[in-house]
């Protein structure tokens, strides 16, 4: 596993947290992008996953590390679902669990722009992902905007 | 920085060139450099088969067997100093050498495949083993890999490769017959790699099927520049400017080793080291409305713009025909800014650059594939990728982890 640098245990530190699903285990339902909270516990058990969650106002964030030390934050509404995903490591994690139903638009979608390899934005009223990052360091958001609870920014989540 | 909506106007009357000065080419600056560790760069509309290119460097390289005996030149190779190690697609490769090159073998005995992911999608075959030579360069016997090799087709491709998203297989969807990753280490996984068996990485593949498996640091595909016999401690990207407008090509060189010739010293280039488990520094960004200190920055000649955090209003998002971001910046006028550069040793260099609006860039320049001022958003909120734009007019340094430079050991960054 690669350690993380103080510098982005830093960065880390300014960022609320995650949740995560990481390795693939075949015909386990996981928890992703428009499920329920419950999703999360079932992985977290499967997966004897340390999970920290934490609270705001608006919503709950669960977050897990992978096994690579990628860092995934599933973000709970009030409703108990889903409504983001965000990622953060030296490995992409996996996205068809992460983002769950949603995965097949994601890869189906056309791009957006000219862009080289560095990024990738799905930009649809039913979801909205954005990719980023390069060999040993990706980032990314997913969401739903019909799932935001009132009062959330997308751009906010980290 | 001149009128946005004047140029945009001049190129739809294609007449561009006539549209201030600059606009339209890219400037002569000084003499390429010669000698037997320079290979030509050029920045182009790429291979045939690509489509949507923009900002993308390239080279030609020579790819044998080991040995040497069987061997192709390979044009639009796109030079990427974001990742590691030399990628080819398989389609690009004629039969004798296809075949002559041999699979590299897992510690198991099987077929070593990999998954290599980029933050728009993966690319999966094996890893062979070849001479590449660029310029009078060569790498001997060096782990690389085949993308698309019709002997792992998609129905070996594992569920957590392709949950990356898009298959980028072919060279119409790679935008390249290559790719060479000389960035600032050594391997493309490194130590990660080498204990754990990290999902989306590696593969061990005997006709069963493909399961994960652990990879040493030298099976894993290399960095050629760093198995040069000389000029192995790095390279330089150099390209020329680009006006306002963009261009239609830039050319340039790439440079191997630093301070090794005459041709490749440091001089008087600031160095900004990087941390070593991801190549990034830090940036400094201000905006009109927030302070940024964006950890996770990196110089990569893979990346087509300048992305950074959009949490500035000016910055306005380019939107397509439905209303949707399209990730690329539209600001009302080119807008003219600064940041800092930031080492992990806190040395700090000021860089100026421009953002134009990204729409009358591309849609009235369509027979241009070179821009210094396109920008687009980063969705993470600390990361500032210098990405191509950043090269125009500039010689970038990139030293490779553990070697020995002038200016110290790598990972670093200096231009």
């Amino acid at each position: 596993m690669t350690p993380l640098s103080s510098q982005r245990v830093r960065a880390f530190a300014r960022l609320l947290a995650p949740i995560a699903l990481s390795v693939a285990l075949p015909g386990i339902t996981q928890a992703a992008l428009g499920d329920t909270v419950a999703s999360v516990e079932v992985d977290r058990v499967r997966m004897k996953a340390v999970l920290k969650t934490s609270q705001t106002a608006l919503y709950t964030v669960h977050e897990m590390q992978t096994p690579s030390g990628t860092t995934v934050r599933e973000f709970v509404s009030p409703a108990g679902v889903v409504f983001a995903v965000t990622w953060q490591g030296p490995s992409m994690p996996d996205l068809r669990q992460a983002l769950g139903a949603y995965f097949l638009i994601y890869q189906t979608a056309p791009p957006s722009g000219r862009f080289g390899h560095s990024h990738r934005a799905v930009e649809r009223p039913d979801l909205v992902v954005r990719s980023s990052g390069h060999m040993r360091s990706f980032f990314g958001l997913a969401y739903v905007p019909q799932l935001l609870p009132a009062g959330v920014a997308a751009d906010q989540l980290k | 920085m001149r009128n946005r909506t004047a140029c945009a106007i001049c190129a739809v009357l294609a007449l561009a060139s006539a549209c201030g000065g600059g606009g339209g080419g890219s400037s002569l600056g000084p003499p390429p450099p010669t000698g037997q560790n320079v290979a030509p760069i050029i920045v182009d509309s790429g291979p045939a088969a690509a489509v949507n290119v923009v900002n993308t460097a390239y080279v030609t390289v020579t790819l044998c067997a080991p040995g040497g005996m069987t061997c192709q030149t390979i044009d639009h190779v796109s030079v990427d100093t974001g990742s590691y190690g030399f990628r080819v697609i398989a389609s690009v490769l004629n039969s004798s050498l296809a075949q002559a090159l041999p699979q590299t073998q897992a510690s198991s005995g099987q077929p070593l495949v990999e998954c290599t992911k980029f933050a728009d999608g993966y690319v999966w075959g094996p890893v062979k083993t070849a001479d590449l030579k660029i310029s009078g360069e060569e790498a001997l016997s060096v782990p690389i890999q085949v993308i698309g090799d019709s002997a792992f087709p998609d129905s070996t491709v594992p569920s957590d490769c392709s949950s990356a998203g898009v298959q980028e297989n072919t060279v119409a969807l790679f935008g390249a017959n290559g790719i060479l990753g000389i960035g600032v280490f050594r391997e493309d996984c490194g130590s990660g790699c080498t204990t754990v068996v990290q999902p989306g990485w590696y593969y061990n593949c005997p006709a069963s099927g493909c399961a994960g498996t652990t990879v040493t640091l030298a099976q894993q595909v290399q960095n050629p520049v760093f198995h040069f016999t000389t000029d192995n401690n790095g390279a330089i990207v150099e390209l020329q400017s680009v006006g306002p407008a963009g261009a239609p090509t830039v050319s340039g060189s790439l440079v191997f080793g630093i301070d090794t010739q005459s041709n490749n010293t440091l001089g008087s280039a600031t160095v900004l080291m990087v941390d070593a488990n991801y190549g990034e520094f830090t940036t400094l960004f201000n905006t009109q409305t927030a302070n940024q200190t964006l950890t996770a920055s990196i110089i990569d000649s893979g990346s087509n713009g300048l992305f950074f955090p959009d949490s500035d209003s000016t910055m306005k998002a380019c939107t397509d025909s439905t209303g949707k971001p399209t990730g690329f910046y539209c600001p009302a006028s080119t807008q003219s800014l600064s940041a800092t550069m930031q080492s992990v040793t806190s040395v700090m260099k000021n860089v100026s650059f421009s953002i134009a609006n990204a729409d009358a860039l591309l849609g009235n320049n369509l027979t241009y594939f070179a821009f210094g001022n396109l920008g687009g958003s980063n969705p993470s909120a600390s990361s500032f990728d210098w990405g191509l734009p950043f090269f125009y007019g500039r010689n970038v340094f990139v030293a490779i982890e553990g070697q020995t430079t002038s200016a110290g050991m790598g990972p670093f960054f200096a231009f």
